[in-house]
């Protein structure tokens, strides 16, 4: 039963993206990302077992090309929430392949679909009210930002690696 | 896992710097998600202190038809810590083992005080499994980190090659062991059968005196005797040399050999004869002599976990060495023998040892179409094989030419029972 619901929420999470990005770039008639978004599409559900890291970043480059064209946004946010869930659904899916007892990983499929939608429920609205609170941040700030980012993402590694 | 956290950052900063690239603020926006998303998974990280698994293991065999042994496997982890864990269990696979019901991983989350069952069944014909430990990966729900340790769970089986005792047949080795057995020799003493009458010593037992030849001579004693029987000292010698192994389908010369081997010590230690086994091979391991189940438990377990060897090149036998028996020893060797062979038991027969041979047929196991081209080839293979076979023989070697499909019994009783005498080489 939480196979067919697990498969059936990822197909739910690919068509939803799809279907969103089409209409996003219909809006502005940008056939080709169309295109893209439609193999890419195909590509999630014929691949999702081997390459669901390729068709997150395929889907990713297809959501920074729709900013770049001034597709609206919020359209390109949920393709690129969407896609993740996807690929966080496609990952679970890998992990449980060779599991022994369907039954036993029940609460850890549980688990980890909240963990992904908490993890959408707090970026979501977090972007939002990002994009609303209309901050100029001078370009040296955001560089510094960046250098800040990187150099926290840095640190996160090393604790990785320690903890590994 | 590890590769997942370094994904997302690959993800992040790539749209980090092509929002600052390009100049769009939305872009540097959708990196927050996936930044959440890592986040998340990291808060949840687990801790090493936290962990506390234990675990158990049970272990389960029944024979099956085909004479493989049908293993059923289950670890039982629980969670003693105080906190949720998502763990992946393993247990490490083995290219014997040919897994029939459910899978070596278990991909689980266990709450405070939970348990987990990881179970699984293999079928497996001989061989020795040990379990130290199950492997765990504890991580976070969205399995971006995780921390690999080992719980305890010791376990350890032995499938015993399948085989079957002989029907006893009587041994005539050239020499005996001094302890009591089964063995007759030509020797008055203590034993069932009545050897002769001899006059009485001082200290002879009193239930031995033959009292009607003594009322018959008065002022004399006669003492009965009777037939000594003593024990044979046997040492098994497996082939175990890669270049010697045949394999046909399903079937497997070495392991044909290994069943033959467990047969024989069986019915010579079931005999009360204290035997021995070596396996040719490359680590030259063997099982000292001795006596009894303990020693027919030893030689099973050794049996379960041998295998054959690569040569490296080298002929193992020509290193193998016959000093470890004592004079007195029977060495019954099991190989498919080849031409080069010849000096080892030339060796064997120095050492004026007693030495019989079961050559298994590996033409008759092979069992090779007899077609137009390869009539000749099996002819030629056939003498070749005939003329070591009386090389052998020549040495004073009894050597049982053994077509494997027939029964080895009959072969074995008739050449054990009357023994090639030793001639001088």
């Amino acid at each position: 039963m939480i196979t067919i619901l697990r498969k059936s929420l990822f197909y739910i999470c690919v068509l939803s993206s799809a279907i969103t990005a089409i209409l996003g770039f219909e809006e502005y008639h940008v056939r080709p990302c169309e295109a893209a978004v439609l193999l890419c599409a195909v590509l999630w559900i014929i691949a999702r077992k081997k390459i669901p890291s390729v068709c997150l970043f395929l889907s990713l480059v297809i959501a920074t090309a729709g900013l770049l064209l001034k597709v609206s946004p919020l359209v390109m946010f949920f393709y690129s929430g969407f896609s993740l869930a996807a690929w966080d659904i496609a990952s679970l899916e890998i992990s449980l392949k060779n599991n022994s007892k369907e039954r036993m990983s029940n609460h850890y499929q549980f688990t980890r679909v909240l963990s992904l939608l908490s993890a959408l429920a707090i970026g979501f609205p977090l972007i939002f009210a990002g994009r609303t609170l209309h901050l100029k941040i001078p370009f040296f700030v955001m560089v510094l930002l960046a250098i800040v980012t990187f150099f926290s993402i840095n640190r996160i590694v090393n604790i990785v690696k320690r903890k590994e | 896992m590890k590769n997942n956290i370094l994904f997302f950052i690959l993800l992040i900063l790539g749209l980090f710097f092509a929002g600052l690239i390009s100049r769009n603020g939305d872009i540097v926006w959708m990196a927050l998600l996936f930044i959440v998303y890592l986040g998340i998974g990291i808060a949840q990280s687990p801790v090493q202190e936290e962990i506390k698994l234990k675990a158990r293991r049970q272990v389960n065999k029944q024979r099956q038809e085909d004479s493989s042994f049908l293993i059923e496997v289950e670890v039982v982890v629980r969670n003693e810590g105080r906190k949720s864990l998502c763990i992946l269990l393993s247990d490490p696979i083995r290219k014997d083992m040919e897994v029939t019901k459910g899978s070596l991983y278990l991909m689980t989350s266990l709450k405070p005080g939970e348990e987990a069952v990881l179970g699984y069944s293999f079928k497996i014909t001989r061989g020795d499994f040990s379990w130290k430990c199950v492997s765990a990966k504890v991580a976070d729900p969205l399995c971006l980190q995780s921390i690999q340790i080992e719980i305890e769970a010791e376990t350890e089986l032995f499938i015993h090659p399948h085989h079957r005792r002989f029907h006893p047949f009587p041994i005539r080795p050239w020499e005996t062991l001094s302890s009591p057995g089964l063995i007759p020799t030509r020797q008055g003493g203590s034993g069932t059968e009545f050897w002769g009458v001899r006059e009485y010593h001082p200290g002879d037992p009193l239930k031995y005196l033959d009292w009607r030849l003594t009322a018959r001579h008065p002022h004399q004693f006669f003492t009965r005797e009777f037939v000594q029987e003593k024990t044979a000292d046997i040492a098994l010698i497996i082939d175990g040399r890669q270049s010697m192994n045949i394999s046909t389908g399903k079937e497997n010369l070495f392991e044909q050999e290994i069943k033959t081997a467990a047969s024989l010590a069986e019915t010579f230690l079931w005999q009360g004869h204290r035997v021995g086994m070596s396996i040719i091979g490359n680590s030259y391991s063997k099982i000292q002599p001795d006596y009894g189940k303990k020693q027919l438990h030893r030689i099973l377990n050794f049996l379960a976990t041998v295998k054959i060897e690569s040569d490296d090149g080298k002929d193992p036998l020509i290193h193998f060495s016959t000093r470890q028996f004592s004079s007195k020893t029977m060495v019954i060797v099991i190989s498919p023998m080849n031409s080069n062979d010849s000096l080892f038991y030339r060796r064997l027969r120095f050492q004026r040892l007693q030495t019989i041979l079961i050559c298994p047929d590996t033409l008759e196991f092979i069992k090779p179409a007899a077609n137009r081209e390869t009539v000749l080839a099996l002819r030629t293979c056939r003498l070749e094989r005939k003329r070591n076979l009386n090389l052998i023989s020549q040495l004073s070697i009894s050597v049982i030419d053994w077509k494997i499909h027939e029964p080895l019994a009959p072969l074995l009783r008739r050449a054990l029972a009357r023994p090639l005498v030793a001639r001088k080489i």
